[in-house]
């Protein structure tokens, strides 16, 4: 009897059947992941395409332009786009901590740094060496800064982590933040690809390093309460005197459908119909402002949501003569691709209103049954900044996503400031003469500015109406003390504002933020 | 049996001493005088069988001692004395039902021995009809299992399973299924009507055996299997045909009409002038049919039984079918002088599916009625002849029928042999070996034409799948059972070795010049060369291993005792957690077997049992536990675009199964020979380390929720079983049985300190709706509504809601409105025999659970009226002109009382030299529902984490008669 047990034991022991290890067919252990140098560049390419977030339809970008003067989100003919008023609270300034916009807005940054954070520590961890190793480690660290700078532009205070030890990361302060990024871009932008070839389009670079460093400096005296104007200019000239970039002949060059050669992009995001298509990484805002009705016209075979519309007293602001309020904007008589003119019905022409009532503005959830407060059909411009495609390619059924791509940095900003960097030191006449600063002027239709015109205020403007939804809104108007000002029915606001709320999830998820 | 081989010994003694053979004749016969056909009548190795008349003619030595049994009847034993004639009556035993043996797990025992909390059910008290699998069968007849079918009429339909409340949070909840040996074999692979036993492990104690894979209890399946003796040949055939028991009813073309003329006029656009009944235009009468043949008969070392069985049945939706073809064997063969048992079998399984399209019924029920189905206005002609119009969710459900075809197969095959080494030195040890295979293929194809209403401009989709499910499994077991001086000891040491392996696949295409290819030439759709078209493909695999031991002890029979622990491990957990122990100990008196008791003489048992066991569940996919990196987004690189690399799960080495303590008290009863009869079983059941994502902060950890081990939830019951037989004459028999359960859910903690989770409030119901009805909230039961209570409408028609502030009720101000879990579920089955007839019912029901009404809360209002159709009872509450607002009235109450079945047999007293048997019934099922409720079922899913939620997307309640005939050549 026991012996049988003995031989029945062995025999279980000897088949070795007590192996539980998992095998892995379909999916890659990053233990076993790292096999050549070109699987180091695609590792990092992570930290790069958490940037496509921003295409997206609740995204940092997007709440951007929806939280300042640019768009606003009324409750569409349908009486959709109330949602529990998550869009409105953006548009009113007055976010809470658990608004889904805020809370992919806060993921964008978030990501952005855990994907850096990681491939950091790959790369620093791995003993593999490879000709590229340091370039390609200063550029995710300046990619880092970047996030960085997402997180302490809106947020000011942030969770701060840059390895992987565990454990809730600190708050840090705006100032150490500004700090920490500046250093890291200085102390790694020699190491960084210069000259601007295809391999490195929508990679970090010195120019965009530099471009980065000149926001950073540019918004010192808000952010920091040290202006660093002169620093400001002395990085915009490093992207002006390398000569790596050129205006565009046409404003609409950088917003094209195949914009991947133009020569202004600094920082782009490269977005595709075929290989950026899900509702996280596609660029998707024709689906946000776009009428259901257009899209067929326009050869687009989609349901669009028609939620997203230009703020009537920021269409009401362009100088008669600029062209370019309508190459960022969609109103007047509407064109199929053809360009027959479109009616809305039989006899009615198609002509949007780009000004309607702030009664049509409704609030609250009767707002959605009461036609009487909801923009008309024919009301409010749409986003038409970037070409819309025609090619039919731009589908339902998950096929969603334009080709354009999106140019986080383009040299006219850094033109603009430069300028700005002259002018508040005091260099108006220097500002005037900036052979390119004339040249945007002259590309938009408009006359040259003169050093007597070159007023804070109208330097504002002539930044919202050439970089308009480009996402950069949000900080200039804090810079030009516009942000809490009233607008249309944006009533004034207390410096509170000032700062988006850290999202509930994060606060659950880190007790340093409560 | 002891006592028959004690007559054998005498009567072989007395052959060689007398060795004068007699012949006796004589008749059996049963307590009223009625012949018993079939009892065996016995004296040494002279052996006889009753037949038709309760005669036998048996030759045997004078002096000889005959032993006359029959199942369910006290022996008769009498002595031969010349050359006679004898009639023998024989008495029903009281035992019998005691004497029925329990499967529990690697073993059996008996009902008076068993000592954890076992329901046993027997072939004979399950109801005639047709069934989608056996798992229907299971309905209200075992105390605290709830066995749900959410799918109403699809012949594709399964069954959902909840025993003894919601143990989990984010794990599986089905039990482990075992049939024949086979663990977590699928019920959908045999066929209802081979059934022979079905036994169902509740309790702690009974299903720690079973270690990780217990707490959700163990059902375990035996069917028919070889026999020896002449060759049985059993034909069964059946028809079934369903008609519309409950649907959600729109309004008529009629009433479309009225009401938007006197409450809607905005709408009056939407009258179109025609009137189509949608639902009718998509359904139709569906027929049904089964046949199978049983072959079975052999000798005492070579036997068989072999199934081939066809099943053609129809949905109630055109175009969906389901069809099953099986062919099954078992074999089953004795070798080297009864030192090795050898059992085979072979199963084949072919399924054929034409699958339902869900959201049809949806898209029929929100049809304007006065829409015709088609047309040919040139401005349609991109519907291909289909009335529609170009609004977004809005598609014409004939065309959905019409222009979609699907089909699924699944083919399985499985092999399980099963050697068995009697180790004859040693009485009662065996070393017995199992071996299980099964390989099951599983592909679908769709094609959605270029006419399918929501693929318009896609130019026809098609979709093609395949997928591959490998089972592999080996069990050693050394068991030991013998008896002395009256105590029992069964022991058994055990081994289990499994790897399960998954391959699927998906393509898809579009955009093609022809709708004649459909699915059969993919590469032709223009999607491929825009680079649009999908490929998919995954393997994943995972292994389990246990080493178990238990031993079950009684004195007597009346002091019983059972110990047993299993050390268990799965490759799915965290690497510091591979391995767990799941110890139990139950134990029993059998109080009526005590010399003191025997003075109760209308007490046949008694017995009390206590149990203590640990289980687990490790129902969740493989891989939770690591870093995987998947390939996330595109990247652009260097003019090409390039797929890049993101984690998508966080490391969680501790990751490990969630467990669960039970304790069990019950006691078993039987009164008046066992006329009266029960159970009742009292438990307490905490699962702790229960699975759930929480979110976590990134940086630094590498993705944003970590699935992970926090919190637990309790379940406190009491479970009655009763069963009698209140009449029982010569030609009346009627018994009777009621199940009923009660269960308490508690959700203890789903959060610590490390982790929490501000998803407390979950189930999403979108717009118009657009609310959270239930919550999560520690110290009350899962499943917890929550809702602003609704005071009635104002004047101008629209919802008024308590502590409403600014048009809208904080959430903070919601009540709770209660559970969706019932306080009591029950069964009642009863039958009734006359003659050769017999009447059998079972009812079913469910008090106090609350249901959420999808259907009155989306559709019931004017809201959408007009270019949607909706339910036809805002009639009787025209005051209601409001907007949707999610408020109480939409939480109703779920009690219902069901008439399952009732089904008639009737015994064919025809028999010859050919036909040994021919029985006929006829059956109704699912026949009559009394509830409140006002929405299409109150029997909504219970299971998950948003139970009592009825779907929009739902298949129609059927009744199903079904005529069906047993012949046995």
């Amino acid at each position: 009897m026991k012996k049988i047990l003995y031989m029945f034991l062995a025999a279980a022991a000897l088949c070795a059947c007590t192996n539980l290890d998992e095998e892995i067919y379909s999916k890659i252990s990053r233990d076993s992941f790292f096999s050549s140098e070109e699987q180091f560049v695609k590792y990092s390419a992570r930290a790069y395409s958490t940037l496509q977030h921003l295409g997206t339809e609740k995204s940092l970008w997007t709440l951007i332009i929806q939280n300042t003067n640019e768009i606003c989100v009324p409750i569409n003919p349908n009486g959709k786009w109330w949602d529990d008023g998550r869009y409105y609270d953006v548009h009113v300034q007055n976010i809470s901590p658990s608004n889904p916009l805020l809370e992919n807005a806060w993921d964008f940054w978030a990501n952005g740094v855990t994907a850096c954070n990681d491939v950091l520590d790959t790369f620093i961890n791995i003993d593999q060496d490879f000709d590229a190793k340091e370039r390609a480690i200063a550029e995710v660290k300046v990619l880092r800064a970047f996030y960085y700078m997402c997180a302490l532009d809106n947020w000011g205070s942030a969770p701060y982590s840059i390895d992987k030890s565990k454990g809730y990361p600190p708050k840090k302060d705006r100032a150490f933040l500004f700090e920490f990024v500046v250093k890291e871009i200085t102390d790694n932008v020699a190491k960084l690809q210069k000259e601007v070839t295809p391999a490195y389009y929508g990679r970090v670079t010195q120019g965009m390093a530099y471009t980065l460093l000149a926001k950073m400096y540019l918004n010192a005296e808000k952010w920091i309460g040290t202006p660093m104007w002169a620093e400001a200019e002395a990085a915009c000239k490093e992207v002006i005197n390398g000569g790596q970039y050129s205006l565009a002949e046409n404003y609409k060059d950088n917003f094209k459908v195949q914009n991947e050669t133009c020569l202004e992009q600094i920082f782009a995001v490269p977005f595709s119909t075929t290989y950026t298509t899900s509702d996280h990484n596609a660029f998707i805002i024709f689906l946000s402002t776009l009428p259901a009705n257009l899209c067929e016209p326009f050869n687009i075979h989609s349901e669009a949501w028609d939620g997203l519309v230009g703020e009537p007293d920021f269409m009401d602001s362009y100088d008669p003569a600029d062209t370019r309020k309508a190459d960022t904007w969609l109103y007047g008589q509407m064109y199929d691709v053809a360009g027959k003119a479109l009616e809305i019905e039989p006899g009615v022409p198609y002509i949007i209103d780009p000004i309607f009532p702030e009664s049509h503005f409704g609030r609250g959830l009767g707002a959605e049954e009461d036609e009487s407060v909801r923009r008309g059909k024919l009301e409010g411009a749409r986003i038409g900044k970037w070409t819309y495609q025609t090619d039919g390619r731009i589908s339902g059924n998950g096929k969603i996503g334009m080709d354009n791509d999106f140019f986080i940095f383009r040299y006219a900003d850094v033109v603009l400031m430069y300028v700005e960097a002259l002018v508040r030191q005091g260099k108006a006449t220097d500002a005037a003469e900036v052979a390119d600063f004339k040249t945007i002027r002259t590309r938009a239709g408009l006359p040259a500015m003169s050093a007597a015109d070159l007023t804070l205020e109208n330097l504002y403007w002539e930044r919202a109406h050439e970089l308009a939804l480009e996402g950069w809104s949000r900080q200039d108007m804090i810079r030009f003390d516009k942000f809490l000002e009233p607008w249309w029915n944006k009533p004034a606001m207390d410096e509170s504002v000032l700062f988006l709320p850290f999202p509930k999830k994060a606060k659950t998820a880190n007790p340093n933020l409560q | 049996m002891k006592r028959i081989a004690i007559c054998i010994l005498c009567a072989l003694l007395g052959w060689t001493a007398l060795a004068q053979t007699r012949t006796v004749t004589g008749v059996v016969s049963d307590e009223f005088g009625d012949p018993l056909a079939g009892a065996a009548v016995v004296a040494g190795n002279a052996h006889a069988i009753t037949d038709i008349d309760g005669s036998f003619t048996l030759s045997a030595p004078q002096g000889a001692t005959v032993v006359v049994s029959f199942l369910g009847y006290d022996d008769y034993t009498f002595s031969v004395n010349g050359n006679e004639k004898v009639n023998i009556s024989l008495t029903p035993s009281a035992s019998t039902v005691l004497n029925e043996s329990v499967a529990i797990g690697y073993g059996k025992t008996t009902k008076k021995e068993v000592t954890g909390s076992v329901t046993s059910i027997k072939a004979e008290s399950l109801d005639l009809g047709s069934y989608t699998n056996a798992g229907g069968m299971l309905q209200g007849k075992v105390a605290g299992l709830v066995v749900v079918n959410p799918d109403g009429g699809d012949p594709n339909a399964s069954y959902q399973f909840l025993l003894r409340g919601t143990n989990t949070l984010k794990a599986g909840q089905g039990p482990l299924i075992i049939i024949d040996g086979v663990v977590d074999a699928d019920i959908r692979n045999i066929n209802f009507q081979e059934v022979e036993s079905v036994d169902v492990l509740k309790d702690g104690s009974a299903a720690a055996i079973y270690g990780t894979r217990g707490t959700n209890g163990v059902i375990i399946i035996t069917t028919r299997r070889a026999r020896s003796g002449v060759t049985q040949v059993q034909y069964d055939g059946q028809v079934s045909v369903q008609t519309v028991q409950s649907r959600a009813i729109p309004m008529t073309a009629e009433e479309f009409k009225y009401t938007i003329q006197n409450y809607n006029p905005g709408a009056s656009d939407s009258i179109k002038g025609y009137d189509t009944d949608w639902f009718k235009a998509i359904t139709r009468t569906p027929i049904s049919h089964k046949h199978s043949l049983a072959i079975s008969g052999g000798t005492d070392t070579f036997s068989h039984r072999t199934v081939l069985n066809i099943e053609k049945n129809q949905g109630l939706q055109l175009k969906n079918d389901a069809s099953k073809y099986l062919f099954r064997t078992n074999i089953s063969q004795k070798a080297l002088q009864g030192w090795l048992d050898l059992d085979y079998n072979l199963t084949y399984v072919k399924r054929v599916a034409s699958p339902a399209n869900y959201s049809a019924f949806r898209q029929a029920f929100t049809r304007n009625p006065t829409e015709p189905i088609y047309t040919d206005d040139p401005a349609m002609s991109q519907y291909g002849g289909y009335y529609d119009l170009s609004e977004s969710e809005y598609y014409n459900p004939v065309a959905m029928i019409y222009e979609r075809e699907g089909r699924d197969e699944t083919s399985t095959v499985a092999a399980n042999f099963r050697a068995t080494l009697n180790i004859l030195p040693i009485k009662g040890l065996k070393w017995d070996n199992f071996l299980s295979y099964s390989d099951e293929k599983y592909s679908s194809q769709e094609y959605k034409t270029s006419y399918y209403p929501s693929s318009i401009g896609e130019k026809g989709v098609a979709y093609s799948a395949a997928n591959s499910y490998d089972d592999l499994q080996w069990e050693s077991t050394l068991q030991y059972a013998g008896t002395f001086d009256g105590h029992s000891i069964q022991g058994i040491l055990g081994y289990t070795w499994e790897e399960k392996m998954n391959w699927s696949s998906s393509m898809e295409n579009f955009g093609f010049e022809s709708d004649f290819y459909k699915y059969n030439n993919m590469a032709l759709g223009a999607g491929l060369k825009q680079g649009q078209a999908s490929m998919k493909t995954n393997r994943s695999s995972s292994r389990y291993i246990a080493f178990f031991g238990r031993a079950i002890y009684n004195y007597k029979e009346k002091y019983l005792a059972s110990v047993s622990l299993r050390r268990d491990g799965s490759s799915r957990f965290g690497k510091n957690n591979k391995w767990g122990w799941f110890p139990a100990v139950s134990m029993g008196w059998r109080i009526s077997e005590e010399p003191w008791m025997d003075s109760l003489e209308w007490l046949s048992e008694l017995k009390l049992r206590a149990g203590f066991g640990v289980t687990g569940n490790q129902d969740f996919s493989s891989y939770k536990s690591l870093l995987l990196m998947s390939s996330s987004s595109y990247f652009y690189y260097n003019g090409d675009w390039t797929p890049s690399y993101a984690p998508a799960s966080n490391a969680n080495p501790n990751l490990a199964w969630e467990r669960k303590n039970e304790f069990n008290v019950g006691m078993d009863f039987s009164f008046l020979k066992g006329r009266i009869g029960g159970t009742l079983d009292y438990y307490y059941r905490l699962t702790t380390d229960l699975l759930y994502e929480y979110d976590v902060p990134v940086p630094p950890y590498d993705y944003k929720t970590l699935f992970t081990n926090v919190g637990s939830i309790s379940n406190t019951g009491i479970e009655l079983s009763l069963y009698a037989t209140p009449v029982k004459t010569r030609d009346w028999t009627w018994t009777t049985s009621v199940v009923a359960a009660h269960n308490e859910n508690k959700l203890i903690t789903f959060t610590n300190e490390e982790f929490k989770s501000q998803e407390y409030e979950i189930g999403w119901i979108a717009t118009p709706v657009g609310a959270n009805v239930q919550r999560l909230i520690e110290g009350e039961s899962l499943g917890s509504f929550y809702a602003p209570i609704w005071l009635g409408v104002d004047a101008n028609g629209k919802d008024v809601l308590k502590d409403e502030f600014k048009g809208s009720v904080a959430t903070t101000k919601w009540q709770r409105i209660g559970s969706a879990y019932p306080d009591l579920t029950f069964g009642w089955s009863n039958n009734v025999r006359f003659r050769q007839f017999s009447l059998s019912m079972t009812l079913r029901g469910s008090l106090g659970g609350k249901v959420f009404n999808s259907y009155r809360a989306n559709y019931e209002s004017l809201q959408n009226m007009g270019l949607y159709n909706i339910l036809s009872s805002w009639l009787d509450h025209p005051e209601f002109r409001g907007e949707i607002r999610y408020s109480d009235k939409y939480i109703e109450d779920a009690s219902y009382l069901k008439l399952d079945n009732v089904s008639l047999s009737y015994d064919v007293p025809f028999k010859n030299k050919y036909i040994h048997g021919i029985r006929v019934f006829a059956s109704g099922q699912n026949l009559l529902t009394i509830t409140g409720y006002s929405g299409v079922d109150p029997e909504v899913s219970l299971t998950g984490l948003t139970p009592g939620i009825e779907s929009t997307s739902y298949y129609p309640r059927t009744r199903t008669f079904t005529l069906g005939a047993t012949l046995t050549f």
